[in-house]
């Protein structure tokens, strides 16, 4: 048993070289999560008519997600005039904060395209351990960066990445 | 079995391997590890760790292609962090698991995490913060006949450490969206979601003596849950409930009565830019849902009720969190959030947030059955209760304001009062109720573009005299300073000082360094005694003083 | 679309009825125990060899097992009443079937399953157990070794046991009288059973079915709870005690064929130290 894990573990962790030299991954296309409507959306409708986006990981519970959105929901407007970005924040909260997920966007004035995680499945299938947690996915549905926690000024730095995105250079390496 | 499985993933994995280049799958992971150092340290309780070192580490692999995906996850806890039950101790391969999704269906097996509706009856789930995963080992099954059904169907044990409980778990729920089942609909603007759900809990028939003498009790060995639920929506509106039951659930949660379960849940919101209200109300009666009914403690939980109130961040409010009271609860809840716009007398320049919630949680009415004095004895329906009847005692109350404000282009504060009243009994000691009023200050301050320094104040007075067995009665004061070097990397100092009681110091130092998704953090300080609380479910953390060390990282 | 629709009502229907949910009536909440007796002062023992309890897991569709009652009943012969047998009818090879009888019963399931019995036959001797491991024999050629490692041992306990039966209302009074032969520190229980000879039926032999096979030491009932009823003792050396025990014998069961067995465990490792055997009409 113990021969097992030790040789489990070896792979995982040679796997986990591969995997960052392997190509980029791609957003899961099936997983479900619902609107602040209740309807029950799969992944594979994320997107921004080919341009890149922003997907955040937050919970009403979780004091750096909220500063984060609040932050970025000062410049939103010029970053999407400016590139057309979009957030789409996802929420993992569970029965507890939920309901309140919905009142708490509109009531903060958040012009995000926001979705419940109920469950957590896309966490999981995301690998997101701790929020917040933020991707950049390019027109192609690919994770081009990600990055977890968050920090006034780190909305700047952000932007900077969706633009390099926009004009097609690769961020992968970049921070 | 175990083998066969890792033999499977690893033909699995090498075949993707060579895939790869081919453009097939994909291979992720995430891995977390949490090492701890702590000393003897009598004046705050904590005591002598012989092993020195304890740790925790996670390591999660996900492997997808297509449609089919499948994953692993190692856990060791060598030995268990303080706090962690010991029956965690070991190391191996947790959790497992293989999924196909074709067009119209689903199905898992293996290892798995699901939940029916808000969870009444069923929810699966896992929080390595408090050291609780009850993931099922079984099949799941979701088909999706058409847009707008979801039916889910499940059979499964439940896991317990290193092993699974003996209860089986079998359930099945349907989720109809009328608006895209009903072609009328389709373009109305109201959204309307039925759902329902049905658990059902097998479990072997085992001996527990009645009171009577020479007497056991007859077990129903399957216990059943059903659900009914509804989410509306229209424009700025919504309204969301409820409705479970349970059958006879003799258990020694609810010390071994014959009376039915119920619970219901309703929330309706309101909201529009710049303004959010949520109302919610809820009753639990004798809802304690286990797959195994004699086991006590946090573990095997089949549903999960969580507590209706905020869950706060700032240490100080969460001194007294609102702990779930399965055998009989009723609460109501406000939630407002409030932005007032720039450029007015209140919103200043640049607009001011405003949040204010209030929530109660009280008992339920319960009075004993015909002919008896005792309410709950063993063996009997326990007692009768009137839905619609407010028990006479206070569990928790909860009131706070929260204004934020963006003082200038460089500098944020947020003032948040709390008065929060907590009754004892919620963590099953005795006592008078805790009155408190907390006060935290919390002030942010933009250097540049890349240095960020952040402080919090936080005050607690409370109506209670200190006393030592619970190292948290008596006031509090709380400084926290924070600088930040962009998102990369923070050094705070905090110091939780119980000035009014202990005269005890809880200081802390921690530093952090994150790259991408590579988050490594070491503190060093002490930790009070005290209960961990997540959504209404806690964990008791012994005191502790040294080292803490965590690693995350996600590829 | 309709029909869907009621294609899914039908399965939801279909499960919730076949997995729902067993309602108990209200004053079924309490069932019998079994039952935990009185204690006395006892008389001292005579006998202090330690008995041996021979528990034989069986089934009458079970090919082997007549060969074991072939040689538990030359071990009888052997030894006396030194060898106390019981024959507990469980498992898979027990179930009903085509004529066969069923003499199962909810006890001798629980204990089946308690020391994950899965072949047949299996005998167990005074539930010893190896390491954590319970000793089972399913080679019918060990039983005779097994028997001989445990018989003629001096006991740490000794008992007796008498009965008193009253014909009219089928009344059983069980009285096991103890005696310490040595100090005993742990906990101990003792478990009263019924079991009965004489029973002709169906079983499944090497020479294909025999209809008219006796069955004997049958397992019927367990008087007390499964795992047994304390003593009321303080165990010291040379301390005597005398339980009661009250039994009413269903009227399925001939009285004459009828037989108690007692026995005391260890109640933390439910291991045997001694047993006797009497029959309840003289």
């Amino acid at each position: 048993m113990k021969k097992l894990l030790v040789s489990a573990l070896a792979l995982f962790l040679s796997i986990g070289v591969f995997a960052q030299e392997a190509k980029k991954s791609v957003l899961p296309d099936n997983i479900s999560v619902k609107t602040l409507d209740g309807k029950t959306v799969q992944t594979s409708a994320f997107n921004n008519d080919g341009k890149p986006y922003i997907l955040s990981f937050w919970a009403t519970w979780c004091k750096p997600c909220l500063r984060e959105l609040n932050t970025i929901k000062e410049v939103y407007e010029e970053w999407q005039e400016e590139t057309g970005v979009k957030i789409i924040a996802v929420s993992i909260d569970d029965a507890r904060g939920a309901s309140r997920v919905k009142p708490l966007v509109n009531g903060s004035g958040w012009e995000y395209e926001v979705y419940i995680d109920q469950n957590q499945d896309l966490k999981r299938a995301m690998n997101v351990v701790n929020v917040p947690h933020t991707f950049i996915i390019n027109g192609n549905g690919e994770i081009v960066w990600q990055h977890t926690s968050f920090v006034e000024g780190s909305e700047e730095e952000l932007i900077e990445l969706v633009k390099k995105v926009m004009n097609g250079e690769d961020i992968s390496e970049s921070k | 079995m175990k083998r066969l499985f890792l033999l499977l993933l690893v033909v699995a994995v090498t075949i993707e391997l060579q895939a790869q280049n081919l453009g097939g799958g994909q291979v992720t992971g995430n891995f977390q590890i949490d090492a701890q150092l702590s000393r003897q340290d009598s004046s705050i309780g904590a005591e002598d760790v012989p092993q020195k070192l304890l740790s925790n580490v996670f390591a999660n692999l996900l492997y997808t292609n297509g449609g089919f995906s499948a994953g692993i996850r190692f856990e060791s806890y060598l030995d268990p962090l303080l706090g962690f039950n010991s029956q965690y101790k070991g190391a191996g391969i947790a959790n497992k698991f293989m999924s196909y999704q074709g067009d119209m269906f689903e199905i898992t097996a293996g290892n798995f995490y699901e939940q029916y509706g808000s969870g009444l009856i069923f929810r699966s789930y896992e929080d390595r913060n408090l050291g609780l995963d009850n993931a099922m080992m079984g099949v799941n099954v979701k088909i999706r006949p058409m847009d707008g059904i979801i039916i889910k169907t499940m059979v499964g044990k439940q896991r317990y450490y290193w092993d699974y409980g003996k209860g089986l778990v079998r359930g099945i729920d349907g989720e109809f969206s009328l608006n895209s089942i009903i072609k009328k609909f389709e373009e109305s603007k109201t959204r309307v979601t039925l759902g329902a759900g049905f658990v059902s809990k097998y479990e072997e028939d085992q001996t527990i003596l009645a009171p009577t003498d020479g007497f056991k009790l007859n077990l129903p060995l399957n216990v059943g849950a059903g659900s009914f639920r509804m989410d509306l929506a229209h424009g700025n509106w919504g309204l969301q409930a409820e409705y479970a039951i349970k059958s006879q659930d003799p258990n020694v949660l609810n010390n071994y009565i014959y009376k039915g379960g119920n619970a219901l849940f309703v929330s309706a919101s309101y909201s529009q830019k710049g303004l959010g209200i949520n109302l919610q109300a809820k009753r639990i009666d004798n809802m304690g849902f286990k797959s195994e009914r004699s086991l006590a403690g946090e573990m095997l939980y089949i549903n999960y009720i969580p507590a209706m109130s905020k869950q706060h961040t700032y240490a100080l409010m969460a001194l007294y969190p609102a702990i779930t009271q399965v055998n009989g609860e009723m609460g109501i809840q406000a939630d407002v959030t409030y932005s007032i716009k720039k450029g007015t007398l209140l919103g200043g320049k640049y607009g001011t947030t405003l949040k204010m919630n209030y929530s109660q949680i009280m008992s339920i009415d319960k009075q004993p059955l015909e002919g008896s004095t005792t309410i709950g004895e063993m063996g009997t329906n326990g007692y009768t209760s009137n839905f619609f009847k407010v028990g006479d005692e206070l569990y928790y109350q909860d009131f706070n304001v929260e204004i934020s404000k963006k003082l200038s282009k460089k500098s944020k504060l947020a003032l948040t009062y709390a008065y929060i009243a907590f009754n004892p009994i919620m963590e099953n000691e005795h006592g008078d109720i805790h009155y408190n009023n907390v006060v935290v200050a919390d002030y942010t301050y933009k250097m540049n573009s890349k240095n960020v320094l952040r402080g919090e104040l936080q005050w607690l007075k409370s109506n209670i005299e200190y006393f030592d067995e619970d190292k948290r009665s008596g006031d509090w004061l709380m400084a926290l300073v924070e600088w930040n070097f962009t998102s990369a990397f923070f050094l705070s100092v905090s110091d939780q000082y119980n000035y009014n009681g202990s005269k005890e110091h809880y200081y802390n130092v921690s530093v952090g360094y994150t790259h991408n998704t590579t988050r490594l953090q070491i503190g060093y300080g002490k930790q009070r005694k005290g209960l961990l609380c997540i959504g209404g479910v806690c964990r008791e953390v012994p005191a502790s003083n040294g080292l803490m060390i965590s690693l995350t990282s996600s590829f | 679309m309709k029909r869907l629709l009621n294609i899914t009502a039908i399965i939801f229907a279909t499960i919730v009825a076949f997995a729902g949910c067993d309602k108990i009536e209200e004053g079924d909440y309490l069932i019998f125990a079994g039952s935990s007796g009185s204690w006395y002062e006892g008389q001292p023992v005579a006998d202090h060899t330690k008995r041996v309890f021979v528990e034989k897991y069986t089934g009458v569709r079970c090919v082997n097992c007549p060969s074991a009652d072939v040689a538990i009943s030359a071990l009888q012969n052997t030894y006396g009443h030194d060898v106390v047998a019981v024959s507990i009818h469980a498992g898979a090879l027990a179930r009903p079937w085509n004529g066969f009888a069923d003499l199962r019963t909810t006890d001798g399931d629980e204990w089946n399953n308690y020391f994950g019995i899965e072949a047949y036959p299996s005998i167990m001797i005074n539930r010893s157990k190896t390491g954590n491991a319970w000793n089972i024999i399913t080679a019918v050629g060990g039983i005779a070794a097994g028997v001989e490692n445990a018989i003629g041992l001096p006991a740490d306990i000794a008992m007796n046991i008498t009965t008193e039966y009253d014909a009219a209302s089928r009344g059983v009074t069980i009285f096991p009288n103890i005696e310490f032969v040595e100090n005993i520190t742990a906990p101990l229980t003792i478990t009263l059973l019924v079991m009965e000879d004489g029973i002709v039926g169906k079983q499944t032999t090497p020479e294909g079915n025999d209809e008219n096979y006796v069955f004997n030491h049958v397992l019927r009932d367990v008087i007390t709870d499964l795992w047994g009823a304390d003593i009321d003792a303080d165990g010291n050396q040379g301390t005597c005690r005398m339980g009661a025990f009250t039994y009413t014998l269903p009227q399925e069961y001939v009285a004459e064929n009828c037989h108690i067995v007692a026995f005391i465990s260890n109640k933390d490792t439910r291991e045997i130290l001694q047993c006797a055997e009497t029959s309840i009409v003289e």
